[in-house]
């Protein structure tokens, strides 16, 4: 089991420093010059210079691996379309809003998808299924800029306390991380059905009932860890589609995170702030990957051992 | 091979062409399919009339509200939002549509080749997918975008709008296709290891011939499964980049930055509904629309042991007890049980009206051959059969005096694993694969008489020590998959044992066994039976095992038992045809090498249509006897405790 | 005892499975399979392989059909060294080399109909112009007891001993030398299994076919089988005659194996021999003999060397077994002879 850890562990580091090497290629391959705003003159030559010395940019081996540094030791460089902000303020600044809800997003798809997954695959073919299934089709459907806009206009129009726009209170968080929830809350709600479904079929299932054990004590200790599996290793995959979400809810609820800078760095080629920000990306999502497959060997003994016999 | 295999939908495979027939058969999804037709016209259509229009600025009529000209009203720079919802719906959807198509391409190709190449390829392959996975989608679609806008735009000379749309739609496809690599390489995998490949390989084709012939026609499956799923996954993804701005640009209109547009004139005072109720509305019913229609397709295909049918008949009431003359009471007597099951669209009945009886401290063989019941009796007894697909039509089973078919289900939960218990044929999917094989066992003993864990636990270790499991102390801490074959069986007899039953039923326990397994645990479970007196009711296919270990045999044939008595006496002077002519076809060691007798013709399909005695058309003894054709025989008695359902059983 | 080379020769066959690679792609441990088999088959001869699982029986067969590869040794097909010919000479010789699997449900595309997949090797190997191919399919359902228009029908319609009648077609389509059995008959009901069974001996009669036949069940391997090789742990523990191996066993495992069949009479008086314990595992496999961990008869010898596979000096009939007590350990006979009165 250690060595399955440690495995993974060491991984992490190798893994990231891919991203950043295939995203550094992408950022500098692509046409544009990141010191020259859309459609204004163009730079003279000397000035140019001066300004890639002065962000270690003179060409793109050195720029590469003098990044690299920085960011090992904690330095995320400068952003080169906000005058004056390091990378690092600006991701602090908004990042703990970003994973803020990002991470309340998932919590409530986990929560509520599991658990009306659950109810739905034991009650087959009832109106608790209709309903289960009809929210998981719905959340599947409806794109998340609709569902915010529906947020934003009901509860602004009904409950005027709930305004849109400002940012202060905790209940601020929910709307967003509602709409952002109801996607992967629809996919985990149909993966928990269909898995709690098929095992509730199964044959050890069966051998715990000739046990004599009732329902109740069948479903809690025998189906329910089996039947979640494969919702967990799908929390990796949501997690990523989470954030693309974000961009979207963040742009509808004016909620001052990092996915609006991140666009915008990416259509200005501010080149060390995408830099920046996918690393920070790149790492939540990857840690989260592992802790994730972690909980998955903790769960299931079959991950670990390899030929006992 | 169990019965219980026969339960499963025999006419699915997917993707025939009775599919869409019976897809298109539910109500939503034939209301989903016509509303996807008539977006997809309209847009079509519409977009003929719409494309000169759709860019017309008439700023003093900016923001009209819907009326009888401009069905639709005006956006924000006065343009009419009709034609632009028609224009946008065929954009977004022609995108989303082409760029799934181009994703399931690659990744089809792509998971192809990692699935049939080599370990070193295929990890190559992968890490590739893994780490374009941790790239967020976003920027890799924005990067693609940029880079495709410099060399189609750049170097090519495309107009401006046709190459937004290409670009958008490579885009999009060009990152949407690493899920579909994925489903497709374990696809590949796990068919690669499939006999029929190897005598693929073994014939001499190529490995693309093998891919083209026997790999895609399998795949197509799942893989159409994929697309239900990918195509409106697509769609959100283009409305998604449109409302972020950096997908369709306007002036040319998408339902994504249309509803940007709508997003953007909330926040003032006054609500323009239209701006963002049209194209939200729609984009959202359509989408749902294709979900449904995915799900039904889904539903139709993957159709298996989880459909769902409700049991169409309550349980029969007890039907009243006749008293028997009391000779030694038997502890188990079964008395003209019919088990029904669901077999495709039709109710069939699968077990007609058999009869046994146990006694306590024997062992009662009940041998016959694939469909011919055994399993669905031995399920019955313990009222586990599978809810939904087959149940008890008739009959009674009394069980110490107990009728165990009119028991609640409360009532019977106590019997179960108290006084009756079971052990099943496949011991590695029969037992939990999460859980340790000690806390499997307690379970069973906790069952039996409460008390704590820790105490249930260190009875569990004896008990697998009875089972003659070695070092039972370091095993009961193990799982499932780290013990052999073998193992797993005795620890799933050692499971069924501790709850102390007075009767268990074994189902064929050794079929999947090594022959000097099967010796070993057979010889175990008559050791157990004599120590515990326990009843032991073992089913099985194989004569040698009912000759060595059973004190009875009843032999069944398509639903019903056609002889039944001591073994001794059936196996040496068997009276039914079936029975001598299943005698004759066994291989013997000892003598030379001789022509095996057979049985003309194959065993009949549950619930097949066959009038008169079940077994006559294969019977040698049938041209005499009228009655074998048209009349079911009874049973009859046929020697001491011996009985025969055959009209020329005499003979 | 023909003078002619042998159809089949294997010499010295190792396979040996890698598991757990590294993350550089080295192979830590391994799986050994076959661990050094030798035997031959001469044309229109019967072979028996029988063992349990884990006795490498399986992988034999693939191992000579190029499925899986060889570690180490040579298997001659009809003189040619199957691992040294190019990929167009082993298409070539793979239409003398055919199989039948043992799983019916398993070995047939389930999306082909069966006329397809019969006449697929003919395809494959442009035998035949398309014309003629329905013809000849015909008359390959016949000959294995379909009738011809069951050749539009898929997998899923037949019984299991028809998709295995069909499996046995596909192998005859192109006339080969030589068929391998992989346990056909394992899966398949009894009076089917005798229906199968009676169809290999009739069409091997007919064809001269030399058959490789594997399987666990001996009574089968009896009646089908010219000789037997007994395998165990990936290595032959007796090779011979089938009427002499199977009646007078000299290795101690295939007494306990031959005494561990359910025979028919009810409480055969013979007591069986019970093999105690589990079967030592492919990983690590006993030091010496690798039978000697279960062995009630083994010494000092035993778990030292491994016993080479040898003739006995009393033995006829050209016997070879693999123990060092072979000379000292008298069994009785394993099978008791046919009663004539109790038998149906």
């Amino acid at each position: 089991m250690l060595n399955r850890i440690t495995r993974r562990a060491l991984q992490v580091p190798i893994v990231l420093l891919a991203i950043y090497t295939v995203t550094f290629v992408m950022v500098v391959s692509v046409p544009g010059n990141p010191f020259q705003r859309e459609g204004s003159r163009a730079l003279p030559p000397m000035l140019e210079q001066a300004l890639r010395q002065r962000y270690g940019m003179e060409n793109n081996w050195t720029f590469y691996w003098r990044y690299l540094g920085r960011v090992l030791q904690g330095d995320l460089g400068e952003s080169l379309q906000y005058d004056n902000w390091s990378c690092s303020e600006i991701i602090a600044a908004g990042l703990p809003v970003s994973a803020a809800i990002g991470l309340a997003a998932i919590l409530i798809a986990l929560v509520f998808g599991t658990l009306l997954g659950a109810i739905a695959a034991l009650h087959r073919g009832r109106l608790v299924d209709l309903v289960a299934t009809s929210i998981a089709v719905l959340g599947v459907s409806t794109p998340a800029f609709v569902i915010a806009a529906v947020l934003l206009i009901g509860f602004s129009v009904t409950v005027p306390v709930l305004s849109a726009g400002t940012w202060d209170s905790p209940l601020d968080l929910l709307r967003p991380a509602v709409a952002l929830a109801l996607a992967p809350l629809a996919y985990i709600l149909r993966l928990t059905r269909q898995s709690m479904a098929e095992v509730l079929v199964s044959d050890f299932i069966r051998t715990a009932r000739a046990k004599g054990l009732s329902q109740a004590a069948v479903i809690w200790r025998h189906a329910l860890r089996n039947g979640l599996l494969p919702t967990l290793s799908y929390l990796g995959p949501a997690a990523a589609a989470a954030m693309t979400g974000s961009f979207i809810v963040e742009r509808v609820f004016n909620v001052p995170g990092l996915g609006t800078h991140f666009v915008n760095s990416v259509l200005n080629r501010d080149q060390m702030l995408i830099l920046a920000t996918v690393l920070v990306y790149s790492t939540m999502l990857v840690v989260f990957n592992l802790l994730v497959d972690l909980a998955y060997g903790l769960i299931d003994p079959r991950i670990q051992s390899k030929g006992a016999a | 091979m169990t019965d219980i295999a026969l339960l499963s939908n025999p006419d699915s495979a997917d993707s025939d062409p009775g599919t869409w027939r019976r897809v298109l058969a539910r109500p939503p999804a034939r209301l989903a399919a016509a509303w996807i037709v008539l977006v997809l016209l309209a847009c079509t259509l519409g977009s003929i009339w719409a494309a000169p229009r759709h860019a017309e600025v008439e700023l003093q009529a900016a923001r009209a509200a819907p009326s009888l000209g401009e069905p639709m009203g005006r956006d924000l720079l006065g343009r009419p939002l009709l034609p632009r919802v028609l224009l946008g719906g065929l954009i977004s959807l022609g995108i989303g549509a082409w760029a799934a198509a181009l994703s399931m391409l690659l990744g089809v190709a792509w998971g192809s080749v990692a699935g049939l190449s080599g370990a070193r390829v295929d990890a190559v392959l992968m890490r590739v997918v893994d780490i374009l996975y941790g790239l967020p989608y976003v920027l890799l679609v924005i990067l693609l975008r940029v880079a495709l806008d410099g060399l189609l735009r750049q170097r090519l000379g495309w107009g401006h709008d046709l190459t937004q749309v290409t670009i958008l739609l490579l885009a999009i496809g060009g990152v949407s296709w690493l899920t579909m690599a994925r489903v497709v390489r374990s696809q590949v995998l796990s068919l690669r290891v499939r006999p029929f490949i190897d005598a693929a390989r073994a014939i001499g084709l190529s490995t693309f011939a093998i891919w083209r012939r026997h790999l895609l026609p399998n795949m197509a499956g799942p893989i159409a499964v994929y697309a239900t799923l990918t195509i409106p996954q697509a769609i959100l993804q283009e409305s998604f980049l449109s409302f972020l701005g950096i997908g369709v640009q306007p002036p040319l209109p998408s339902w994504g930055n249309l509803a940007a547009e709508g997003v953007s004139a909330i926040n003032s005072v006054q609500s323009f509904w239209w701006l963002l109720a049209f194209p939200c509305g729609l984009l959202t019913l359509t989408l749902l629309a294709l979900n449904i229609v995915g799900d039904a397709f889904r539903d139709v295909v993957e159709s298996r042991a989880t459909s769902f049918r409700p049991t169409p008949h309550a349980p029969p009431a007890a039907t009243p007890v006749v008293r028997r003359a009391a000779r030694s009471p038997a502890l188990l007597e079964i008395t003209d049980l019919h088990v029904n099951i669901w077999s495709g669209a039709r109710c069939v009945e699968a077990v007609r009206g058999v009869s046994l009886d146990l006694v306590a401290g024997r062992t009662l063989a009940l041998v016959g051959e694939s469909g011919c019941g055994k399993s669905l009796t031995a399920l019955s007894l313990m009222r586990l059969l599978p809810e939904n697909t087959a149940w008890i039509s008739g009959g009674r089973i009394d069980f110490a005096g107990v009728d165990l078919v009119a028991l609640s289900e409360r009532r019977m939960r106590e019997i179960r694993g108290r006084q009756i218990a079971m052990i099943f044929q496949e011991p590695m999917s029969a037992l939990n694969p999460l859980m340790s094989i000690g806390l499997q066992v307690a379970e069973a003993v906790r069952q039996r008489n409460g008390g704590p864990r820790s105490a249930a636990l260190r009875e569990s270790v004896e008990w697998l020590r009875e089972v003659g499991i070695s070092d039972p102390a370091r095993r009961s801490r193990q799982y499932p998959h780290e013990l052999s074959g073998g193992m797993r069986q005795r620890a799933m007899i050692a499971m069924a044992i501790a709850a102390r039953p007075r009767l268990l039923i074994a189902d064929e326990p050794t079929t999947a066994l090594d022959p000097t397994l099967q010796q070993q645990v057979l010889t175990l479970l008559s050791d157990l039976q004599k120590r515990h007196h326990m009843a032991l009711l073992l089913i099985t296919h194989d004569l040698g095992v009912v000759a060595q270990t059973a004190d009875d045999v009843a032999v069944m044939y398509a639903g019903r038992v056609v002889e039944r008595g001591p073994v001794r006496d059936v196996l040496t002077h068997p009276r039914h045809p079936y029975t001598a002519a299943l005698l004759r076809c066994v291989p013997r060691l000892d003598g030379p090498p001789e022509r095996l007798a057979t049985i003309p013709g194959t065993v009949p399909a549950v619930g097949a249509d066959i009038s008169g005695c079940r077994f006559h058309p294969r019977c040698d003894r049938v041209s005499d006897d009228p009655r074998c054709r048209s009349d079911d025989p009874p049973e009859e008695a046929a020697g001491d405790r011996h009985r025969v359902r055959c009209w020329r059983a005499d003979s | 005892m023909t003078h002619a080379p042998p159809l089949l020769d294997v010499r010295n066959l190792v396979v040996h499975f890698p598991l757990d690679a590294d993350w550089l792609g080295r192979r830590k441990r391994a799986i050994r399979a076959v661990d050094g088999v030798t035997f031959q088959l001469a044309a229109g001869e019967t072979l028996g392989l029988v063992g349990e699982s884990g006795s490498g029986k399986s992988t034999i067969a693939r191992a000579i059909l190029r499925l899986v590869p060889i570690t180490s040794g040579k298997v001659l097909f009809e003189g040619l060294d199957l691992a040294t010919l190019s990929p167009a000479e082993l298409r070539r010789v793979r239409r003398r080399l055919q199989v039948v699997f043992q799983d019916p449900v398993g070995s047939l595309n389930p999306r082909m109909t069966a006329g397809d997949i019969i006449a697929e090797p003919l395809h494959a190997h442009a035998i035949l112009p398309r014309r003629s191919r329905s013809a000849r399919v015909a008359e390959l359902l016949e000959r294995v007891g379909l009738r011809p228009e069951h050749a539009g029908r898929f997998p899923h319609q037949f019984s299991g001993g028809q998709r295995q009648r069909i499996g046995i077609a596909r192998a005859l389509a192109v006339n080969p030398s030589l068929l391998i059995c992989d346990e056909p008959v394992s899966a398949l009901d009894v009076s089917v299994q005798s229906q199968i069974v009676n169809l290999l001996a009739d069409l091997r009669e007919q064809q001269g076919l030399a058959c490789l036949f594997i399987a666990h069940s001996l009574a089968v391997v009896r009646q089908l089988c010219d000789r037997v090789a007994v395998l165990y742990l990936g290595r032959i523990v007796e090779i011979g005659p089938a009427g002499d191996v199977l009646i007078h066993p000299r290795h101690p495992y295939t007494r306990a194996l031959l005494s561990a069949v359910p025979g028919l009479s009810p409480r055969s008086s013979s007591t069986p021999v019970p093999i105690l314990g589990e079967p030592p595992s492919p990983l690590s496999p006993p030091s010496g003999c690798d039978f000697h961990t279960r062995c009630p008869h083994a010494e000092a010898t035993c778990r030292q060397e491994p016993p080479a596979l040898r003739a006995l000096p009393a033995s006829r009939l050209g016997s070879l077994v693999a123990c060092h007590r072979a000379e000292d350990l008298e069994f009785p006979d394993a099978t008791p002879k046919r009663d004539p009165s109790a038998s149906p």
